[in-house]
């Protein structure tokens, strides 16, 4: 009985603090406006490929309007964090690379600073999300051109492909709150 | 007052009841998520062999190479997000004992801390 009191004192008092960072309502509604803000653009640029109005100059404003909203998001995530960065257990990895056996991408590894805190993982995600965009951007200024003469655009066959990988991002971004929320 | 077991059993109960149903999200999610990952990753290069057939269709190596990397990124998101729903199954199990407990002694505890 005297070890389970113990136990029990541990566990109210002992620990360092929560394991993750709390539920934030703006977080969590944050990225589902930014999602409609991402994916309405998206396809009024693919509509727009080929036109003056479809190039990158010509929606250089949105773009900066988008990374904005993540600015926003990612300042007060890093709130939370004591920013040393977010540790990605190498039990996670190790599980999921059994479970997918070779069907897991390659370039992917364990990765994660050994001396990050879990609030850094909130900051984390949303810094994909951000890289994510500016992938997009780099698309979009660089590398797709359409038309007679070539303009800078976005295919549409890069926003169908762009629009599924990106929203694989912010779904995990999603999916944290949402599991922190119930 | 209930024995040890009874509390440990009770304990360990709330526990996994609050594990089991984090665990079903985590489950459910990454597999999926890595699912989705291989079938873009081979419309990818779908789409880079419609490109060099007919320059109208597809996207160019140089897009694809953009593709595959945002593809990379995202594969590190749901990587961090399964961290992620672990820690959440864990903090939860924990809040669950911890309430266990504190309704089993009450004042007793609060007299120890």
């Amino acid at each position: 009985m005297r070890a389970l009191l113990l136990a029990g004192a541990l566990l109210l008092g002992g620990c360092p603090g929560p394991l993750v960072s709390p539920y934030d309502e703006a977080i969590d509604k944050g990225i589902v406006q930014f999602y409609d803000g991402f994916v309405y653009f998206m396809r009024d640029v693919a509509d727009n490929a080929g036109k003056p109005e479809g190039t990158y100059e010509a929606n250089l404003q949105r773009y900066n309007v988008l990374e904005t909203r993540l600015d926003v998001l990612i300042l007060r995530a890093s709130s939370h964090s004591l920013g040393t960065g977010c540790k990605l257990e190498a039990k996670v990895y190790e599980k999921v690379s059994k479970l997918l056996e070779s069907n897991l991408p390659a370039g992917i590894t364990a990765q994660g600073d050994a001396a990050g805190d879990a609030n850094g993982c909130n900051t984390r995600l949303l810094e994909l999300v951000k890289q994510q965009l500016g992938l997009i951007r780099e698309i979009h200024a660089k590398t797709d051109k359409c038309g007679t003469p070539p303009l800078s655009c976005l295919r549409p066959a890069t926003v169908a492909s762009a629009v599924k990988i990106a929203s694989q991002s912010i779904k995990a971004v999603a999916v944290v709150e949402a599991a922190k929320r119930n | 007052m209930a024995s040890a077991d009874e509390i440990f059993r009770e304990m360990m109960r709330a526990g996994e009841k609050a594990f089991g149903e984090s665990w079903d999200a985590v489950s459910n999610y990454a597999p999926a998520e890595f699912r989705k990952m291989a079938i873009q990753i081979t419309e990818i290069a779908q789409n880079v062999a419609k490109y060099k057939l007919d320059k109208s269709e597809g996207y160019s190596p140089a897009t694809g190479k953009l593709l595959m990397k945002m593809q990379r990124t995202a594969a590190e998101s749901v990587l961090v997000a399964t961290t992620q729903l672990n820690l959440i199954a864990v903090q939860k199990a924990m809040d669950a004992m911890v309430k266990v407990l504190r309704k089993t002694f009450k004042g007793l505890v609060a007299k120890i801390l």
